[in-house]
């Protein structure tokens, strides 16, 4: 036996050393299995204590190691946010100067593992300075659908009858703010698209 | 071998004998069947091992399931009705689980409406209270999950409506929905976290509870009948009339889900379109007195009603233990019966008006379907909301057949501002004839007969 080792303890240690109220009877096995500390000396109590504690830190180290990346890993891919994808729109020459057309893309997005396709559609025209306005298809009001009134040369929303001029400005109604732009680049004589979703009803143009 | 003791006695003693010299079986077996119950054995109190029973059998037929579902957009509708047309018998498991389910809410709603009225919630027995209402959250979670899983129309609008329920909390909702979700959309990664919630996380947790309640059971011992009299005059052990009592009441039970599960098929409607969404959906009917009540809430007190009456109700259950120090009677506890009753009253108000509500519409279909198809290719949606379902902008349309003749209707369709000055509606520019078909289905917009 090595010096460091206590020496082993007889229940007549014990009976010594208890309080008197608790009046132990106690014999060797019975100190061994009891776990409350009752009647142990004022050492042994301190010592277990210590264990104690080591346990539970242990047992807090394994919990926090599980619920840390199990959490991560559950929650986190659920925040993500899908960044917008430049979209074919097909041939330039479709489009007229001035003159909006509803246009269809195919969408392809991720749906966790599975790539999903729906066609959405926009508003496009040729500018006359050469350029290509794109304009979401999604009233800034309360995201109803718009339409172009070409004998009046406007944009009218059927909900709340907002007005929109040709290149998106609020003319009259409730519309907070002008018809969204796309983002457009022309390729080759084809016309690419970046279709965002901004939120409705207020003055900024916040993508979603 | 002594008189009067035939071989197979003696074979079961000795059998029992050796397990019982290793593993001291005995005690523990009279433990388990001798626990006393104060006042005798009852049928009322077979309820707690009814509800023990279908959630055994939901998890064996839940199993089963597994053996032939495939929980992804693209195979989850296929797969349940592979189950449901090819598997052998797969039309009656898939109701054994299906209608097991109803049965175990109303065997839950029994279970806890006999603890209620025989104040068994009393101290000491809050903890085993408190973990019953856990065990019904669950098993509320677990029918919220599992409706998702045949992936069909009912489900995936069902399902929609649900999470963004949860969206319209303040602050944390769209977080909340997010995380239920498993993104910014229903798909996929929705359907694969409903399966390993409804067949791995629920189960675990549900069994641990179970454990918990039957635990603290028999730390407690059954309350036994609210008489003190009557629970002191006699005490009779768990076995074996509680145990037979329970059985023959389990026997009964088993053999009207299996009766229904073998006559009426499972609801499965069409695959999940999530394009398709004039799709009304309806909830399972243990949520449907909930979703019921909405209709009648005024859309300002809406987001309170979504998130708080649900709130402020749990709440209450989980209080219900430790207020009133009144003994267990039910005529000493004047304000909880009374409570009881009135919640109960209202849920079978609701139930019955949805019900009659569903009668109608069945009966009112046909050209009424029509206007509801022009109601929604004219973007109606966009403003008005129906039984919850479009935008609160204009008037609420639920009722607006309760409010409104046919002439009124059409003169407004055409020009709104003429018949409401001031009014922001557009007027409806379709032929005269989607007029009168767009006004049959406003008509047929009624609370009653």
């Amino acid at each position: 036996m090595s010096p460091e080792m206590p020496p082993a303890r007889k229940a007549s240690d014990y009976d010594q050393t208890a309080p008197p109220e608790l009046e132990l009877e106690v014999d060797a096995t019975e100190v061994v299995m009891d776990s409350t500390g009752r009647g142990f000396p004022q050492e042994e109590i301190g010592r277990r204590r210590f264990f104690k504690r080591l346990i539970g830190l242990i047992a807090g180290v394994v919990a926090l190691g599980w619920a840390v990346p199990l959490l991560v890993y559950g929650i986190r891919p659920t925040l993500r946010r899908r960044s917008p994808e430049w979209l074919d729109a097909g041939a330039l020459g479709q489009l007229a100067v001035n003159q909006p057309r509803e246009l269809d893309v195919v969408v392809s997005r991720r749906d966790g593992w599975r790539q999903v396709t729906a066609v959405k559609s926009f508003w496009a025209y040729r500018t006359p300075d050469g350029g290509v306005m794109a304009l979401s298809p999604i009233c800034p009001h309360l995201g109803c659908a718009y339409n172009w009134r070409d004998a009046e040369g406007r944009f009218v929303c059927p909900c709340h009858m907002s007005v929109f001029a040709l290149d998106g400005a609020v003319l009259s109604g409730p519309a907070p703010r002008p018809l969204d732009a796309f983002d457009v680049r022309v390729e080759n004589g084809r016309l690419f698209v970046l279709p965002q979703e901004f939120k409705a009803g207020v003055a900024a143009k916040i993508p979603l | 071998m002594s008189d009067g003791l035939k071989p197979e006695d003696v074979t079961g003693v000795s059998r029992r004998g050796w397990l019982d010299e290793r593993l001291n079986l005995a005690p523990l077996i009279r433990r388990l069947l001798d626990e006393p119950i104060p006042g005798g054995a009852s049928w009322i109190y077979v309820f707690g091992s009814v509800t023990l029973f279908l959630f055994v059998n939901q998890a064996i037929t839940g199993m089963f399931l597994a053996l032939y579902y495939a929980p992804t957009p693209d195979s989850a509708y296929a797969s349940v009705r592979f189950i449901q047309d090819a598997v052998s018998l797969g039309g009656f498991v898939r109701g054994l689980h299906h209608w097991g389910a109803s049965a175990m809410m109303v065997a839950i709603g029994l279970h806890m409406l006999q603890t209620y009225l025989y104040g068994a919630y009393k101290p000491p027995r809050e903890p085993m209270w408190t973990v019953g209402v856990l065990l019904l959250l669950l098993m509320l979670a677990f029918g919220f999950t599992g409706y998702l899983l045949p992936w069909d129309q009912r489900a995936y609008w069902a399902t929609q409506v649900g999470v963004n329920m949860l969206g319209t909390i303040p602050w944390v909702g769209e977080t909340m929905a997010r995380v239920v979700r498993g993104g910014e959309e229903m798909g996929a990664l929705t359907l694969s976290r409903f399966f390993a919630v409804h067949v791995l996380f629920l189960p675990a947790a549900v069994g641990l509870l179970i454990a918990l309640h039957l635990f603290i059971l028999r730390r407690v011992g059954p309350a036994g009948p609210f008489d003190e009299a009557r629970a002191g005059a006699q005490r009779e052990p768990f076995y074996p009339r509680q145990v037979f009592m329970d059985a023959v009441v389990i026997l009964a039970v088993f053999l009207a889900v299996a009766i229904v599960a073998a006559r009426v098929p499972s609801p499965l409607a069409d695959l999940a379109d999530p394009s398709a969404s004039s799709f009304v959906p309806k909830p399972e009917w243990y949520f449907l007195f909930f979703y019921q009540l909405l209709k009648f809430v005024p859309g300002r007190w809406e987001a309170f009603a979504i998130v708080g009456l649900p709130v402020l109700l749990i709440g209450v259950l989980f209080a219900v233990p430790f207020l009133g120090r009144g003994g267990r009677r039910p005529a000493q506890r004047p304000v909880a019966i009374g409570a009881g009753v009135l919640f109960l009253t209202v849920v079978f108000f609701l139930i019955a008006d949805s019900i009659r509500e569903d009668r109608l519409l069945a009966a009112g279909a046909g050209r009424t379907d029509h206007g509801k198809i022009l109601y929604e290719q004219l973007g109606c949606g966009g403003c008005h909301r129906i039984r919850g379902v479009g935008r609160a902008v204009g008037p609420d349309l639920s009722y607006v057949g309760d409010a409104r003749d046919r002439d009124w209707l059409i003169r407004h369709f055409k020009d709104p501002q003429a018949v409401v000055p001031g009014s922001i509606m557009p007027a409806v520019n379709a032929p005269q004839e989607d007029l009168d078909t767009l006004t049959a289905y406003m008509l047929s917009l009624k609370k009653g007969p």
